[in-house]
């Protein structure tokens, strides 16, 4: 009952004109942010800034959460419907977003990204009114041994998210890990694989190799087989999701947004694995997973609502413990200093009308991207019915300022253009790109968090197995193992048999 | 005849203008948008920093132009540096200093050397402490070295980033106190502060300003500061010297220029400056981030760097990072 009342004291807060209005131009922005690929939430907040100097610190907190969410729903607009994902979160959306898009159903796949980033956005924030501090407090029990276990689950989805070819799936997330290693270490200072060229000290960009394979690869594929082709034909009916297409997703939507949720909490884990790990268990528990990669539609809920769940996840990071658990919640730790307000675990206690409205402004904010989204999907998925000869141009230019805008550098764009290439020759040879860029994000912090565990016990390697958290997640990932390669080989035997009759 | 009269006169009459705009656009300086290089990308200590003296350079007047804080980040601050390399005699470019930029010139991986900076001013110091969680035995920082003596090797340390300066800070007090600590690099204050809170390692050390909200909610307690003096924030927690650690860290915050910065523009700077560190916003701005105000001119920034920059070569030297293959 208290928490009923102080969040209707926070309503009472947010539903003024002015603090509406904040939320709406946060949502606008964010929404514009997240549609074009390569600059993110963080870097948004943090231009928006000093507008909202000489402002409360409610208003500007209003405005910068709903720059967050606003880019999380906008991310999904590119990747479903030109392969380029927006932000590296929505990198699991393309694998069935675009395949949906391909076959003419771009507006039931942005539909249903919509709404289930609205369901997640809104169970994220009650779980983070009701468990925000206990959450918190178990978040805290992972240390780097926990951490590494999660990693070697969350690479387990490798097999998952690949194509049919395990051995390929494997090969592209082999690849992903040896660019991984190229920058500075974090542990020792040592450069490696950097060749004196300072852009190189901080590694490969994710979201430029992302680009790079997924838009500009899929770009010069489809030039070359499918320029003479007629563009799809969106029908009028097929820019909503129908109500059985939603109905169908409920179960992906809330597995979704269950592991955004708990994912967001842990700092580090974030938004990208949250999204792949659940596209992974859509996959693993569906009936007939030879529909995922062929345009499923729950490849799209589970992995949209997964990553907006995980802005909820952060959030409790941030409110409960005071330490940043994502970019754009850094930002906004670095602001409230600003505003002379301390972030941290005393702020419920100290600022309850501040956290209170916040969270009020979550639902606020919710609730007005998804009335401003719905009615745009129409015109985004008529923009598939654009001549290819005019659509590809436009692609390779918002691919080019995205990579440009990611720190005003043309190096950037040759990155990406290089990979470009490389997609190229990929999708050639069936390699899927989503095992690589799961690999370059979780490489590096698998090797991190293996050293810091071991600097840590001395060496001793039984951390992983005596520490309850950690040898619970690594049993979960070899039971993963286990019923993977079991289903195969029933796969493949039946196969073999079908041969042999 | 009368043709080449007037061809002598607008020359003249051209010649005259061009004086007056130069003259002008002398005393009007800055004429156009001034441009704020940050090492570290959007959202960090120092371009937030950045953006708070920008607004308020240009709400008190001080500054007619718009302020554009641009981030050139990567490289670990060696692409601030080359850019600013690049804007060599651009009177329009300014850009924030603070131990990253410094540690990224010792490196020397940049086409900026010591001699192309133009120094503006210094503006402000921030304390750094060293700390550990409230459940921890250990009550200062003293009781953790007596510890360490006996256990070398035992106490562990979380480290944000390698040579940043939680690294130099725990480099110190180990040189000091002659004990060994086991330090980890956790690449980011953020995971640094989990693996504390969290009790997966002992120590830490950080800026005041990013963990006074843990101390003030009871998770976190202070174990001694890193400045010469006590912290006005928290008087009743020794300096490291005063538990017998002969271990002193401080963090400068300033201002300089590209190489061949017109002297109009530094003057105009170093009041600009000066103006700004006297306004009541700026106050604030310190207290609320609990900087120490330690206003510098030109001449005297450049001498702090200098030494600044000869005790950190040694540090950074004996952590053996940066080392030329």
């Amino acid at each position: 009952m208290d928490i009923f009342n102080s969040l209707m004291q926070g309503f009472a807060t947010v539903l003024t004109p002015f603090n509406i209005w904040m939320a709406v131009i946060g949502c606008f922005f964010g929404t514009i942010v997240g549609i074009l690929p390569g600059l993110g939430p963080s870097a948004t907040i943090a231009m928006l800034i000093p507008l909202t100097f000489g402002m409360n610190a409610t208003p500007a907190m209003i405005m910068m959460c709903a720059i967050y969410y606003g880019a999380m729903y906008g991310g999904s607009t590119t990747s479903i419907l030109l392969n380029v994902p927006g932000e590296s979160a929505s990198v699991a959306t393309t694998i069935d977003g675009y395949q949906m898009a391909r076959q003419g159903r771009g507006g039931a796949a942005l539909g249903i990204s919509a709404i289930g980033s609205f369901v997640a956005g809104i169970l994220g924030t009650i779980g983070l009114m009701l468990i925000c501090v206990p959450l918190a407090k178990f978040a805290l029990k992972f240390g780097p041994a926990e951490f590494f276990s999660l990693i070697v689950m969350g690479l387990l989805t490798i097999v998952y998210v690949g194509g049919k070819s395990i051995s390929k799936s494997l090969m592209s997330g082999v690849i992903g890990m040896a660019l991984g290693t190229i920058g500075i270490d974090v542990i020792q200072g040592a450069p490696r694989f950097v060749y004196d060229l300072p852009e190189l000290m901080d590694g490969v960009s994710f979201i430029t190799v992302v680009m790079g394979i997924f838009g500009i690869g899929e770009v010069l594929v489809s030039a070359e087989e499918r320029m003479k082709i007629t563009p799809i034909h969106v029908k009028f009916k097929d820019l909503w999701p129908t109500v059985a297409e939603v109905w169908q997703s409920k179960w992906a939507i809330l597995r979704g947004t269950a592991i955004g949720f708990f994912m967001g909490a842990l700092p580090g884990a974030g938004a990208t694995i949250s999204s792949f790990v659940a596209y992974a268990v859509e996959k693993g528990v569906a009936k007939n997973p030879e529909r995922f990669g062929k345009g499923a539609i729950e490849g799209v809920a589970a992995p949209e609502s997964a990553n907006n769940a995980c802005t909820s996840g952060a959030m409790v990071h941030l409110l409960a413990l005071g330490i940043p658990g994502s970019g754009a919640t850094a930002v906004m730790l670095g602001a409230l200093m600003l505003y002379g307000l301390k972030p941290g675990p005393m702020m419920f206690h100290t600022n309850p009308d501040f956290v209170w409205a916040l969270i009020a402004s979550m639902f606020v904010g919710n609730v007005i991207l998804i009335v401003m989204n719905l009615p745009m999907i129409p015109f985004f998925a008529m923009g598939l019915r654009i001549p290819y000869r005019y659509l590809y141009p436009g692609i390779l230019l918002i691919c080019i300022i995205g990579a440009y805008s990611l720190s005003s550098s043309i190096y950037d764009v040759w990155v990406m253009l290089i990979f470009g290439v490389i997609g190229y020759f990929m999708k050639k040879f069936d390699i899927p790109g989503a095992p690589m860029g799961i690999a370059l994000i979780l490489g590096p912090m698998l090797e991190y968090n293996l050293y810091r565990a071991l600097a840590l016990s001395r060496g001793d390697l039984t951390v992983f197995f005596t520490r309850p958290i950690s040898a619970t997640l690594l049993a979960i990932a070899a039971i993963m193992t286990i019923l993977f390669s079991s289903k195969t080989i029933r796969v493949k035997r039946k196969m073999l048999e079908e041969v042999e009759e | 005849m009368g043709r080449k009269v007037f061809i002598c006169s607008l020359a003249v009459m051209f010649c005259v203008i061009a004086v007056m705009v130069a003259v002008e656009a002398k005393a009007a300086y800055p004429d156009k948008t001034i441009e704020f290089v940050v090492h570290s990308p959007a959202g960090g200590g120092s371009d937030l920093f950045s953006r708070a003296i920008g607004s308020i350079l240009e709400k008190e007047g001080i500054v007619k132009q718009k302020i554009q804080v641009v981030n050139r980040d990567g490289g670990s601050g060696t692409t601030s540096l080359n850019y600013m390399f690049d804007k060599a005699g651009d009177a329009h470019v300014v850009m924030q200093f603070t131990t990253g930029p410094l540690s990224a010139l010792l490196r020397g991986s940049s086409k900026l050397k010591m001699e192309d900076i133009t120094f503006l001013t210094l503006m402000c110091m921030d304390p750094n402490l060293a700390f550990t969680r409230v459940e921890s035995p250990y009550n200062d920082m003293k009781s953790v070295i007596e510890y360490a003596k006996k256990n070398p090797d035992k106490v562990s340390v979380a480290i944000g980033t390698v040579a940043g300066s939680e690294h130099i800070s725990a480099h110190r007090v180990a040189k000091a106190s002659g004990t060994q600590l086991n330090m980890v690099g956790f690449g980011g204050g953020g995971a640094a502060s989990v693996a504390i809170l969290g009790g997966h390692v002992d120590l830490g050390f950080g800026n005041v300003n990013e963990q006074m909200g843990q101390i003030e909610a009871k998770t976190i307690k202070p174990l001694g500061v890193m400045s010469p003096q006590r912290i006005p924030a928290m008087p009743n927690v020794l300096t490291m010297k005063e538990q017998g650690i002969n271990a002193v860290y401080v963090q400068p915050r300033g201002f300089w220029a590209p190489k061949n910065f017109p002297d109009y523009a530094l003057k105009f700077w170093e009041d600009a400056f000066f103006k700004l560190s006297k306004t009541k916003a700026y106050q604030d701005l310190l207290k609320t981030s609990y900087a120490v105000d330690s206003f510098m001119k030109h001449e005297e920034t450049k001498t702090f760097v200098n030494d600044y920059i000869k005790v950190l070569k040694v540090d950074v030297d004996e952590l053996g990072v940066y080392k030329k293959k």
